[in-house]
């Protein structure tokens, strides 16, 4: 006999028990969500903070479940990402087609409409290009975090950078935290103005 | 291995997705102890914090919105047929009863002996089930 899973309601968190998890997170989680809501807002025309609200906001509605059993701080990440994902498609295409009217068939297009872009695209991709220059210049000096950056920013899978770069998982966690430290000094504002 | 694009604001997404899988692999007590160095991870946390206050504000007010102009569709419905008179919804029913629309056949079956009161409210009732328009009855 063959069972076919499917996605019922109760392998999901209703918007009352998303509620109640949310309601107990700790400052620490809050810390977490607001500090990766402005990493995913980096070089954007979008505040870190609209994007973390949306995602809660499609929570609370419903639009977004959570699975039983993912951590609430995953899952509102992978919100986040996901807006984020359908902004850059629609900031991807051709600023002319951005002006006409565009008839989305995969919802998550759609969700982009609510996140405003504050500028037009040719001064977003130059404010996302001066940012990278800044987070390179930070990152300079030491060769295990510049290749990493470089690799990253290529688009390899975490995997495949330990294999090219020859490091175990423990060598590249400590490298992803260096990273992150070093960037913390950089001052978004600064970079996007 | 493949190349991905090279679309700056991609490639910051991809930094991003770096530095929050370092963020949420960190233990909290070691986070805490990040923030007692750095006041802006500390104020990340209140602006998180305010972002869930004001979402919880502006999908009640949403909520209330939707509520509201559902109720106010429900009341025009009912005030703008409200005002039929007994006769006029008589007649309807009678025409109904002879008709062989299979929206309304069986509502409107063996109905020639009710009163006016029901006459008229069954009459509003089709109107909201949207079985006759209001077009039908004016």
């Amino acid at each position: 006999m063959i069972l076919i899973k499917t996605k019922e309601a109760h392998d999901v968190l209703s918007v009352s028990d998303f509620k109640e998890e949310i309601n107990a997170l700790s400052d620490v989680h809050w810390m977490k969500l607001g500090r990766s809501a402005e990493y995913l807002s980096w070089g954007l025309a979008i505040e870190g903070q609209d994007l973390l609200n949306l995602a809660i906001c499609k929570s609370l509605e419903g639009k977004r479940k959570c699975p039983r059993g993912v951590n609430l701080i995953v899952f509102i990440c992978r919100v986040m990402q996901s807006l984020v994902s359908a902004y850059l498609k629609k900031r991807m295409h051709d600023p002319l087609a951005n002006a006409i009217e565009v008839i989305a068939e995969e919802e998550s297009l759609l969700e982009d409409i609510d996140l405003r872009p504050s500028i037009d695209t040719p001064e977003e991709i130059l404010i996302a290009k001066q940012t990278l220059e800044k987070i390179n210049q930070v990152l300079s000096g030491d060769e295990t975090i510049e290749m990493v950056f470089m690799a990253q920013l290529d688009g390899y899978s975490p995997k495949d950078i330990q294999s090219l770069l020859g490091l175990n998982s423990v060598q590249y966690a400590s490298t992803l935290k260096a990273i992150r430290r070093k960037l913390n000094q950089l001052d978004k504002k600064e970079s996007t103005q | 291995m493949t190349t991905k694009s090279k679309d700056p604001r991609e490639q910051l997404n991809r930094i991003a997705q770096l530095l929050i899988d370092d963020l949420l692999n960190t233990p909290d007590e070691d986070l805490l102890q990040e923030a007692s160095t750095d006041k802006s991870l500390v104020q990340a946390g209140i602006n998180a914090k305010k972002c869930y206050q004001n979402a919880i504000q502006s999908v009640g007010a949403k909520r209330l919105q939707i509520a509201k102009a559902e109720m106010e569709r429900a009341n025009n419905v009912k005030t703008s047929i409200s005002n039929i008179d007994a006769a006029r919804a008589h007649r309807i029913i009678t025409k109904l009863s002879a008709s062989n629309e299979a929206n309304v056949t069986l509502a409107a079956r063996n109905l020639k002996n009710i009163s006016d009161a029901e006459a008229i409210e069954l009459i509003n009732e089709l109107v909201e089930l949207g079985a006759i328009s209001k077009d039908d009855i004016s």
